[in-house]
């Protein structure tokens, strides 16, 4: 057995499960930073033995592969080792993750979480967070979460808070309502004449009014979180804004006068009504390549790299059509063109996004914002000025 | 899947040809770009690499699959696209493999712009 806690506890709540502590060293070392709480076992001959000694309230399963973790959880459960309301999580590589969803769909595991690669760290600790919760005094263990969340964002934490009220209130209400419908229920029951009658009623109010209500305060509880969640983005994408809109701001006939001394040939010969399209496409080779396409057929290019700088520029400028790529730097196409579409003077410019053949459910999500076309990649210049022609129209 | 790559070419010409145009100084230059491109980008791939960063080396593998699928840099997009795969995998080793051979084929599209000039 070993341990790499300061002080090891008789009964840990938290207990890891491996066969190589250096498989979860980034795991513990998460756990460390929420509870002291907690220990590391190797798995040997002797580890039912050990487990049981333990006693942990959260066990982690981190075996070399998800089978094994599932022979190990099944004896331990068959020879009854464990304590009766345990929290269990099956830790598995990503390769591993659908075996692992399907464990927790059919509740063999509490939860399961990918550990290699290791991406979600908050979302670990939350995991072992709500595994805590289901015993007493978890005061210390929300407090280790506020540090971390402390350490984010003064503003954005308010809001979260905020939203969280805005939550307890409407469900506080709810309740209120559902006492006063059984209340009023209940004197139409005294009132009724006859036991078949009232029963009736009563089954209509089990099967009909009470799942409603139900439903009702679930439907509310994640609206608000989803407010939640969106207060939490136009946060961070005002503050983004904020620090972008501080740098020197050039007109865009400044723009102009640049484009027209740099290249008159283009300004004198236009085949196009100077429709003027703005490219956003972080990889510069293929945005200078859409732009020589588009700008040999007449059309004023203004070309920008990420999502953030195509935002500042719709701002002050009115485009005839915005071309854009999906993953962008900062912020990504989809999130930019529900920018588009909510603020400046772009609201009704056409959007075409610039994508991989991979992509199409995204495309999809995105063309529920106001998407007005796609742009495979690589598409050949015709497929191209077909798509851009199309969305600008005569 | 090697069957698949067996038919894909270093460069296929075509493809910028139908981007851009029959162009040749033009084209030229945008195969220079994507050779400097991809000798940046690899560096980065390869720190990434290093320190275990396989949602870095996701996003910089796509990056240049873009510019790769546009100058018709068919194998290296190709090999771009497992690394990204890979990534999501967190398959180290398997990542390690492709590089070499993404490595390989810069050389190898370094070596037919050099013969192409002559």
């Amino acid at each position: 057995m070993t341990s790499i806690n300061r002080i090891a506890k008789r009964h840990p709540a938290v207990l890891v499960l491996t066969h190589r502590e250096d498989d979860v060293q980034g795991i513990t070392e998460l756990i460390a930073e929420q509870t002291e709480d907690f220990r590391c076992l190797v798995v040997r001959k002797t580890a039912l033995d050990d487990i049981e000694q333990l006693a942990p309230k959260v066990i982690l399963f981190a075996l070399s592969d998800v089978k094994k973790s599932i022979c190990l959880y099944n004896l331990l459960i068959k020879e009854n080792r464990l304590v009766k309301n345990h929290y269990s999580v099956l830790l598995c590589s990503n390769r591993e993750s659908g075996l692992a969803f399907k464990c927790c769909l059919k509740n063999l595991f509490d939860s399961y979480f990918v550990y290699q690669p290791l991406y979600e760290k908050f979302r670990l600790q939350l995991i072992v967070y709500e595994g805590l919760k289901q015993f007493t005094n978890t005061d210390s263990y929300i407090e280790s979460l506020d540090k971390i969340v402390k350490d984010q964002n003064d503003e954005l934490n308010s809001l979260i808070e905020l939203g969280l009220s805005y939550k307890a209130s409407v469900v506080e209400e709810i309740s209120k309502s559902k006492e006063e419908v059984n209340s009023i229920n209940q004197d139409i029951l005294s009132q009724m004449p006859d036991n078949i009658d009232k029963q009736l009623l009563s089954e209509i109010n089990n099967s009909h009014i009470q799942p409603l209500l139900n439903a009702l305060e679930t439907s509310l509880s994640t609206k608000l979180l989803d407010l939640v969640n969106g207060l939490k983005q136009s946060q961070d994408l005002n503050s983004l804004l904020m620090k972008q809109l501080q740098q020197p701001i050039h007109t865009k006939c400044e723009d102009n006068s640049v484009v027209s001394s740099s290249d008159n040939a283009f300004l004198e010969t236009p085949t196009n009504q100077q429709h003027s399209i703005l490219l956003v496409e972080d990889n510069h080779i293929y945005r200078e390549m859409i732009s020589d396409v588009l700008s040999t057929v007449g059309y004023e290019i203004e070309q920008v790299d990420d999502g953030l700088a195509a935002i500042k520029k719709i701002k002050r400028t009115q485009y005839d059509l915005i071309v854009m790529d999906l993953f962008l730097p900062n912020l990504d196409g989809l999130n930019t063109t529900k920018h588009i579409r909510n603020v400046g003077k772009n609201i009704k410019t056409p959007v075409i996004a610039l994508t991989g053949n991979k992509n199409k459910q995204l495309v999809k999500k995105w063309a529920e914002h106001g998407l007005d076309g796609y742009i495979l990649k690589p598409s050949t210049k015709k497929e191209i000025l077909a798509v851009v022609n199309k969305a600008i129209g005569p | 899947m090697n069957t698949q790559l067996d038919q894909l070419k270093t460069l296929n010409h075509n493809t910028i040809i139908e981007l851009v145009g029959d162009e040749p100084a033009k084209i030229h230059k945008f195969h220079i770009e994507f050779l400097k491109q991809s000798s940046a980008i690899l560096r980065t791939i390869i720190q990434s690499f290093n320190s275990d960063d396989f949602s870095e080396i996701k996003n910089q593998a796509h990056f240049l699959k873009t510019s790769a699928k546009a100058v018709g840099a068919e194998r290296s997009a190709y090999f771009l696209e497992t690394i990204e795969s890979y990534s999501l995998e967190g398959n180290k080793a398997a990542i390690k493999q492709v590089i070499i051979k993404l490595n390989g084929e810069f050389n190898a599209i370094k070596k037919e712009l050099t013969y192409d000039q002559h």
